[in-house]
């Protein structure tokens, strides 16, 4: 596959504080890259860095074999960014924030036309063109700010964490809308601190953390280290700290977390002892009144490489 | 890169021309020289120079000043500021991206401006130098864009919308008074007529009274060539100090 984003050891500090330290990763042609990473990671400032807000103070950025610093214009008129902040004019029509944007890269008349039908269309906001922005709702909005960012086709969309306070509809209209764009041959860049999203939509992901990579691969890769492991979280009526002692001595279990009256317990694949936990569970004369399991996550993940969650 | 200023340039020009900036540059000026020329008509020798005469000029003059809020309005204003983010985004220079406001400013205002003066001058309303109009519109379009300037520096600089209107607006009230655009400086003794020499506004709204009056004035042309040399200067340090960071 062809590498159209490489990132080579990126720093930025603001002030005396350092937001990206030596990053680096690479996006393939056609490819979404998921960028997750809890607030503060630098997910944010990486995507301002690529979108020319800010600068980098080291390091090398290419884009489309070009240098961001030295071809700015040229790799801007291939980029299509969707900021986290909306960035619309809520004063004017849907159709007429589409236009004007569209038009700053170099569309005219009928073709103008056509793209800003297509991405408003795209987005479900075609029988809303001549609405104004501010009648909108939060995710209505989003979905412009989107809208802007894909009308001139580009070859790369960055989208910084898009379904930040929107209702479940317009975030699945959202994600769905992407893996469309992405059958249509663009490349994606998405940012998040949702581990489902990334899940879901993410060819390879890159894991940040106060500025660095911390682990980069496909979601199977990144859960290799889990694909022997199972979660259980009980919810139990009596619950005490004897109770999950015992429980921890019991062979096969790998971790327990506490979260007042519900256990989440780790335990490998391999050994065979959940009937040992329940076991254990109704000799002591409790009640599990909720049970609930899944397998390894990008949150475990997280919390093995930083010893701390992903979302607080 | 033309498309794209031309672009941004109708874009800032449809976000200046609402109704309130069209009722401060083309409506107040007549009811403020209406006002004031009625309110002072008894101190003015009406042969000579009437209440209206005089403050038809200095009206103007004031109206500028306080316009000068306008650009940085365009340019960091909250309910702008977000779409205006987007267009760092596109394929478009950063000197395009400011000159493009720089110049909607200067067109709006001083096309308002000079529409007021005409027709002041075409209904007699106000004597603004007959003949000569011509001379009073282009040293007012130099302060224009004199003002504009300043504003728009400010405000990339101190990276405030909010700020640079507080700092103008506060800065023009006093420099109004000190220019004699509301009373004859004179009338505040020597030490404020000597602070007031060494202001623009003052240079501008005297060598607007000798073309008018005089029918010349020797230092027409320095007042406009200084104007202009400090709007290049001002156009440097927002050339320097525009910055898409701004809009993080």
């Amino acid at each position: 596959m062809n590498k159209i984003l490489e990132v080579k050891n990126t720093e930025k500090s603001y002030k005396e504080n350092k937001a990206i330290h030596n990053l680096s990763f690479d996006v393939y042609e056609g490819e979404i890259l998921g960028l997750l990473g809890p607030n503060g990671a630098g997910k944010s400032t990486m995507i301002s860095i690529l979108s020319t807000l800010l600068k980098s103070d080291a390091g090398e950025i290419n884009v489309f074999g070009y240098s961001l610093m030295s071809h700015t214009n040229h790799v801007k008129s291939q980029l299509g960014i969707v900021p986290q902040e909306i960035a619309i004019y809520e004063d004017i029509s849907a159709y007429r924030n589409v236009a004007f944007f569209a038009s700053l890269y170099g569309l005219q008349k009928s073709e103008l036309k056509r793209r800003v039908h297509d991405a408003l269309k795209f987005v479900g906001l075609d029988d809303k063109e001549n609405e104004l922005p501010k009648t909108f709702s939060g995710g209505m909005k989003r979905r412009l700010n989107i809208a802007c960012a894909i009308a001139h086709h580009p070859k790369l969309l960055i989208l910084d964490e898009p379904t930040v306070g929107i209702d479940p509809q317009s975030r699945n209209h959202i994600l769905s809308s992407l893996k469309q764009l992405k059958e249509m041959g663009t490349t994606i860049i998405y940012t998040t601190h949702y581990m489902e999203e990334v899940e879901e939509i993410a060819d390879r992901i890159v894991i940040m953390d106060k500025g660095r990579k911390i682990a980069e691969g496909t979601l199977h890769e990144l859960l290799e280290r889990y694909k022997d492991t199972l979660i259980y979280r009980l919810y139990i009526q009596g619950l005490t700290l004897d109770i999950e002692n015992q429980l921890r001595m019991i062979q096969g279990v790998e971790n327990i977390e506490r979260l007042e009256d519900s256990l989440t317990i780790t335990i490998s694949k391999k050994e065979d002892i959940f009937h040992k936990i329940i076991l254990l569970i109704i000799q002591e004369n409790c009640h599990i009144t909720k049970m609930e399991m899944e397998e390894g996550n990008l949150e475990m993940v997280f919390l093995e490489l930083t010893g701390k969650k992903l979302r607080d | 890169m033309m498309k794209g200023f031309y672009t941004l340039f109708k874009q800032a020009l449809c976000q200046l021309l609402t109704p309130a900036t069209l009722t401060i540059f083309l409506i107040f000026p007549s009811v403020l020289t209406f006002l004031m020329g009625f309110l002072f008509d008894g101190l003015y020798n009406t042969t000579l120079v009437s209440s209206y005469d005089f403050y038809g000029v200095t009206m103007i003059v004031f109206i500028a000043m306080m316009g000068a809020t306008v650009p940085a309005n365009i340019f960091l204003e909250k309910h702008l500021k977000s779409g205006n983010t987007r267009i760092f985004y596109s394929p478009v220079s950063r000197v395009s991206i400011y000159m493009a406001k720089i110049l909607a400013c200067f067109v709006v205002m001083s096309l308002c401006i000079s529409i007021n003066m005409i027709l002041f001058q075409v209904t007699s309303f106000v004597n603004l130098g007959g003949s000569r109009i011509s001379y009073v519109i282009l040293l007012m379009g130099a302060f224009v864009l004199f003002l504009i300037l300043l504003s728009t520096a400010l405000c990339v600089t101190i990276h405030s919308e909010e700020l640079t209107n507080v700092i103008i607006s506060n800065s023009m009230s006093v420099l109004g008074l000190l220019s004699g655009i509301f009373f004859p400086i004179a009338s505040l003794g020597d030490f404020f007529e000597m602070i007031a020499q060494f202001s623009p506004m003052k240079w501008t709204v005297d060598c607007l009274f000798q073309i008018i009056y005089d029918g010349r004035s020797e230092y027409y042309w320095w007042i406009i060539f200084g104007l202009v040399v400090l709007s290049l200067l001002l156009l440097m340090i927002v050339h320097r100090n525009y910055r898409p960071d701004d809009y993080i």
